[in-house]
Formats: structure tokens, C-alpha cells, sequence
């Protein structure tokens, strides 16, 4: 069950309490008023203002709105990946029956949580939703630090950790050091399901009081010779040495151990036992669980969606949701926003692909070189706050694998990218900076019947979108892009 | 003909792209007609130093540079020390540049050892004091090189003099004395990520040139068709207001 907002500090006198619920209230209202002004104006969904306003109103309200879930709440976090597990265990719940509250348009900060929870609270600050309802809420990796303050969920699913937007993140050691103190505050109210395959992910499970269930692959089919260079996190967190790979499967995911001080992969107690991909078709996954044994078809592709499915089986197995419900769920869930996201525009199937980080953009490459060649490609590069503002990351990403692919470069950093596709081999890439007229290009160059591939950051992906949108292509669809 | 090209600690100091570099002087290097072998450089003794044309060294995590620096200093340090006063031409780009110098402060005051062979000294200022972070366009003999720093030591050289550019805009080595990185011989030390060489073609090239020369006696590299390296060079220029 989880508990109300947590700090000890938090014990307070009867006025005290009397006063938090009038400010809840003016919070709320103001945070009304605000989403229904930028509705008005168009400047946006209206997806963060409400949350942002009723935030610094009342810093506490999103715990006392989360305390009001008594069906559970899940906190997501981690690099890559959140979006698409949030959205499998969201199916899950469904297919079990179960009310879900959940921030869907990817806005994971805790003023994009709160303004989701606004929505179904009642002006005197009571969360209208059906007494079953259970939250599956994505938070980024400093977010949920603040949140964790505020309430203690039922659980914590953290997917991976990987080197992210130095220049808006910091580095991926000072991210594990942030989620190390804030776990390390929990009790045995809240369980952590963790990425046993990756080493600085397990490590976070080595708190004292608090229920750690790990999830990974035993998949011998993928496993590579040697982790990739994008890899981040290699060596031992207690030992100066690098870990050994009895299997690397992508980043520094693998079946590792130290030599020196014999620290090693964690027992799992969710496990993909095969792992048949299937390009852009999907992933067909066996799972072993404590309470038996689950086959699903993904129709989210890649190696790096089976581990999204097995983050949330792990959650919804804690949720004591039945395996039937669990490969339903998973089986149902088509790709989140933007996220190999396909769509057929003037009868040509067009794939859009979320890239933003190496280890992410690597396993999304992996998936095209598998593709027929020629591959056509449109790569948008941006360097916008939710890009990143450094461009340098490209030039960990593999491109190499697309040396015979078409390839048209747009985005503002359009230059940077046509400069990282020339040094990986590619001959004469297109640059077209503006990201409607590229696509046009692109789509135009295309032969009929075949795909045009969209790689793009954040907000590149967000603009592609709009474009689609604008014509009446796609459904609109708000997204908070800090 | 051919160039060794050393990459050190490409998996310790590989947090910002500095790969980028390998791959750029590596492709200008074969364009060229020239063959190219590129050495990964771990942890443990270096063995044939006197074969490496380039080395290059990129940024890593506190925790990779700390590793890296042990290494540095108890292991490589001697016989890379001497392959540089040989000649050697080593780009560094920011830890790495730092451990090129005499030692990093950092911001408990702890400090680690540097190799020393940049008239340089790195400190911390403190937790919570800002990093330096953002687009960057210094002037390198008349050329401006862009890039984007992200670094929280700030570095001060003995010898001004001994500056490898000066800064048109950002921080710089310490976002104090309008310096950036630092030379000794064919030494350079920058903070300049991006990464640095494939949009300042002409500072890979310079780069180059001076391997060949030392290698070869050549003095002279034949022109590329630099068009779209020079559009992302102006872009990132505009970009950075400069």
C-alpha cells in the first residue's frame, strides 16, 4: 500500500493541515484555470502549465494527490525506455481490468504527472477515479528523485542507465548516485524491480529493508562477443576493474561479473528465456515468472522493447496480475508516440524513430541494417534543450551500418549530421535544414511501395509530426517537450 | 605510406564522443591515399611508442578519469613523456587534456597526478559552482574553431604564451583569462568537444601534416572537398553568435 507523503518533517498540527488543504485548493484552481487558458490560446496541449502553476502553489500536492491511488503506483523511471514500458504495463492493467491512471504524452516531469492528475480531481482536491484504479506514472531520472519525496509508490521499475544528454543530465554516475540516496530512504513499503543485466541498475538493489526483484534475458542467441563502445558503465562499481561478459546483448546489458571481487549478475526472478526479433514486425519473447511461464507477441521491435516487456511483466507480476492478462497486454500495445511509430503517407509506409542517446540510436540502427537495401533515410538532427544542445553523440553512434543507404540530413544540425553520415561512408547526403520541405524531398525520391525511415531526435521527431499533423496525417497529440 | 594512430583509454575516456577525432583524422588520412592503423591503448604498459604517429584522448566520468589517471601517471607515463618531447602529435581533449597537466584539483580538494607535459594546472571551484557548459568559438592562429565545452575543473596555464587559442565566445579554460587549451611541442589540450575535428577541418588537417612531416619529411597535404564540413563549421558559428 502506499503511504502519503513521506518526510518525517511532514507531521503536522491540525491548522497546519487545515492550511495545506486551502492551498491545495487555490492550487487546484489555479492550475484549472491555467490549462484551460492555454487550450484557448493553442500555445500547446496544456500538458505542463497546470502542473507547473499548481506545483509552486503547493509543493506537496502531487503526493497528496498519489496517496489518494489506493489501487497502487508505479514509478518509471531509467534512460531509454520509459515511454514504451509505461505504456506495455498500462495495457496490462487494462487487459486485467484495472482503471489506469497514467501520464501517456510522455511528459515526465512531476509538473506533467501533476497536470494528469488534475485532470481527474475534483476542485476540492479529491482524485475522482474508480477505487481499483491503479497510476503507472514515467518520471526522468532527477524527477523522480523529487517525487520519491512525496510519496512512496508501490513500486519503482528502473529500465537501464545509459549516457543521456551530458550537458542537460550530467553523468550516467551521478544519476545512479542521485537514485542510490533517494532509494536508500524507502522502506519494505515499496519494492525495486530492476535491470539485473545492467550493472549500475543492479547495483542500486544493494539497499538494506527494501524488496529488490530483478529482471533480464537468457537468451544465448543474442549475445555478443564484446559489450559496444558506446557502453557506459563496464567496470565494477565497488572494484577499480573492468566486469567480464559471459554474454553482452547491447550497451553494457550482459551476464557480467567481476574478477576481483566476484560480484556478478543478480538471481532474476523474471526471465526471457528466448528472444526471436522480427525486425520491424516485432519481438516474440518466452518469460519465466515465479508463478509460471508466459509467451507473448510484441509488436514493439527490437531487442531493446523485449527488455521494455520484461520491465513491465516484472511490475505487473508484482501487481499479482495472471499471465494471461500479462501476454495480452504486452501483445496489444502498438509502439508509443514516435517511437518506431509507422504510418502511410500518400500510400508510402513511413517509419518515424525516436533517436537521442548512442546505446538507443546503435539498437535502432541495428534494426534498419537489417532491412533490404537501399535504405532510405531521412535523419533530423536538432540541439534544442530536449535534444541536448551538444551535438557530439552522433559521433558515437554507428552509422557505418548505413553506408549504402539514401540518406537526406535535416534539422537545424542538418550540417553536423551530413558531416558524421560523410565520415562513416556514406556518399553524397542531401541537406535540406527545414524538416517539411526534407520530407517532401524525401518522400518524392522514394520509389513507390517502399519505406522511408525517419530517424530523429525530440524535438525533430515532435516537428516531423507536426508536419503530419498539419496535413491532416496523424492525430495531434500534445507532448511536453522539456 | 602510413599513420599509426594511437587511441588512449578508448573506453575509459569515452564520454563525450571524442572518438569523433579517431574517425575524422583516420577517413582525411585515407582520402588522401594514405593507410591508416588505429591502436587501442587500454590500461597497462604502452609497447611500441616510437611507431605512433597520433594519439588521441578523449573526456571521461570522474570516476573512468580517476582509473585513467592511475594508469597515466604509475604505468604509460614515462614512455609517453618521451614519445611527445620526440614529436609526437597528441590531441587531448578535455580530463584528458587535464591529465596532460600537472595535476586536477577537484572540488574536495583531492588531487590527482597529471603527466605533465602541458604547462597547466586544473582546479575545481567548489560543489556548486557552475560548469561550464555551451557552444564555444575560439581563434587559432587566425582560424576560429567551434565546439561545445562541458567541464567543471577550471584549468590556468603557467605561460600564457603557451595557449593553443583564444576565446571568441564561452569559457575557455577557465572563462576567466580568455585562453583555451594549451601546447608544448605537437601537444594540444582543448576543451572543445563536437566533436572537435570533423567541423575544423582545417585544424585536423594542420594536425596531419605535422605527423607526416615528422614520419616522412613530407610538408604538403592535398586539398579535400571540404564543402560540407565548412557548412557545418559556418552553421555552428552562427549558431554560437560569433
Amino acid at each position: 500500500m502506499p503511504e502519503s507523503a513521506g518526510d518525517v518533517s511532514e507531521v503536522v498540527a491540525d491548522r497546519r493541515v487545515a492550511f495545506s488543504r486551502l492551498r491545495w485548493i487555490i492550487a487546484i484552481l489555479a492550475a484549472r484555470i491555467a490549462g484551460a487558458f492555454t487550450r484557448r490560446l493553442h500555445q500547446g496541449g496544456g500538458t505542463a502549465l497546470p502542473g507547473l502553476v499548481a506545483e509552486h502553489i503547493a509543493p506537496n500536492v502531487l503526493g497528496h494527490l498519489l496517496s489518494q491511488v489506493v489501487g497502487g503506483t508505479v514509478f518509471v523511471t531509467g534512460t531509454n525506455g520509459k515511454t514504451t514500458t509505461a505504456a506495455l504495463l498500462r495495457n496490462v492493467l487494462a487487459h486485467s481490468g484495472r482503471t489506469v491512471l497514467h501520464n501517456a504524452s510522455g511528459s515526465n516531469l512531476t509538473r506533467g504527472v501533476l497536470s494528469m492528475l488534475l485532470e481527474h480531481t475534483s476542485w476540492r482536491g479529491k482524485l475522482r477515479v474508480a477505487p481499483e484504479s491503479i497510476a503507472v506514472i514515467e518520471l526522468d531520472e532527477a524527477a523522480i528523485v523529487q517525487a520519491l519525496r512525496q510519496h512512496r509508490p508501490t513500486c519503482i521499475v528502473v529500465t537501464n542507465l545509459f549516457r543521456d544528454q551530458l550537458d542537460r543530465y550530467g553523468e550516467v554516475q551521478t544519476i545512479a548516485a542521485g537514485l542510490r540516496t533517494a532509494f536508500g530512504r524507502l522502506n519494505s513499503t515499496t519494492a525495486l524491480l530492476l535491470n539485473g543485466d545492467d550493472p549500475l541498475v543492479a547495483s542500486l538493489g544493494e539497499v538494506s529493508n527494501v524488496p529488490v526483484h530483478n529482471f533480464g534475458l537468457d537468451e544465448p542467441n543474442l549475445a555478443r562477443d564484446d559489450i559496444e563502445l558506446a557502453a557506459d558503465s563496464h567496470y565494477c562499481p565497488h572494484e577499480a576493474t573492468p566486469l567480464q561478459y559471459a554474454a553482452a546483448f547491447y550497451g553494457h546489458l550482459g551476464d557480467y561479473a567481476c574478477p576481483a571481487c566476484g560480484w556478478q549478475r543478480p538471481e532474476r526472478a523474471v526471465r526471457a528465456t528466448t528472444v526471436a526479433l522480427h525486425g520491424f514486425a516485432g519481438v516474440d519473447v518466452a518469460v519465466s515468472m515465479p508463478n509460471g511461464d508466459m509467451r507473448a507477441r510484441l509488436r514493439v521491435p527490437g531487442l531493446y522493447n523485449a527488455y521494455n516487456a520484461l520491465a513491465a511483466t516484472t511490475a505487473a507480476w508484482h501487481l499479482g496480475i495472471p499471465a494471461e492478462a500479462i501476454s495480452g497486454g504486452l501483445g496489444a500495445t502498438i509502439p508509443a508516440f514516435g517511437r518506431a511509430e509507422f504510418v502511410e503517407i500518400d500510400g508510402r509506409p513511413v517509419w518515424l524513430l525516436l533517436i537521442k542517446n548512442p546505446v538507443g540510436a546503435n539498437q535502432v540502427l541495428q534494426m534498419l541494417a537489417a532491412e533490404a537495401d537501399p535504405l532510405r533515410v531521412l535523419a533530423i538532427l536538432q540541439d534544442r534543450a530536449a535534444d541536448g544542445h551538444d551535438v557530439s553523440w552522433i559521433w558515437d553512434v554507428d552509422f557505418e551500418c548505413l553506408a549504402d543507404a539514401v540518406v537526406t540530413a535535416s534539422g537545424v544540425r542538418a550540417e553536423d549530421m551530413a558531416v558524421r553520415l560523410k565520415y562513416a561512408g556514406l556518399q553524397d547526403v542531401t541537406v535540406i535544414r527545414d524538416i517539411a520541405n526534407a520530407f517532401d524531398q524525401a518522400a518524392a525520391d522514394t520509389p513507390a511501395n517502399e519505406t522511408l525511415y525517419v530517424l530523429a531526435t525530440y524535438t525533430g521527431m515532435l516537428a516531423m509530426r507536426q508536419v503530419w499533423a498539419d496535413r491532416g496525417l496523424v492525430r495531434q497529440f500534445w507532448e511536453d517537450p522539456e | 605510406m602510413k599513420l599509426v594512430i594511437g587511441h588512449l583509454y578508448p573506453h575509459l575516456m569515452n564520454m563525450y564522443a571524442d572518438r569523433g577525432n579517431v574517425i575524422c583524422l583516420a577517413q582525411r588520412s585515407r582520402w588522401r591515399g594514405i593507410d591508416v592503423e588505429v591502436w587501442s591503448l587500454g590500461p597497462g604498459p604502452l609497447h611500441h611508442a616510437a611507431e605512433l604517429d597520433l594519439l588521441l584522448v578523449g573526456g571521461g566520468q570522474d570516476r573512468e578519469q580517476l582509473l585513467a589517471s592511475h594508469d597515466l601517471f604509475e604505468t604509460k607515463g614515462a614512455a609517453l613523456r618521451d614519445a611527445m618531447s620526440d614529436g609526437l602529435v597528441t590531441l587531448a581533449v578535455c580530463g584528458g587534456y587535464q591529465l596532460f597537466g600537472e595535476f586536477y584539483r577537484d572540488h574536495t580538494g583531492a588531487e590527482l597526478r597529471g603527466i605533465g607535459v602541458l604547462p597547466a594546472y586544473t582546479t575545481h571551484p567548489g560543489e556548486g559552482t557552475q560548469r561550464c557548459i555551451g557552444n564555444i568559438v575560439t581563434v587559432w592562429r587566425g582560424t576560429k574553431l567551434v565546439g561545445f565545452e562541458n567541464h567543471g575543473g577550471r584549468t590556468f596555464l603557467r605561460d600564457p604564451a603557451a595557449a593553443l587559442a583564444t576565446v571568441e565566445s564561452g569559457y575557455g579554460n577557465n572563462g576567466e583569462d580568455h585562453t583555451e587549451g594549451a601546447r608544448w611541442k605537437n601537444v594540444y589540450g582543448t576543451y572543445l568537444h563536437g566533436s572537435l575535428l570533423p567541423k575544423n577541418p582545417a585544424f585536423a588537417d594542420h594536425l596531419i601534416a605535422q605527423a607526416l612531416q615528422r614520419r616522412y619529411g613530407i610538408t604538403s597535404l592535398s586539398p579535400l572537398d571540404d564543402s560540407i564540413e565548412t557548412a557545418a563549421h559556418d552553421r555552428a558559428l552562427r549558431i554560437a553568435g560569433s
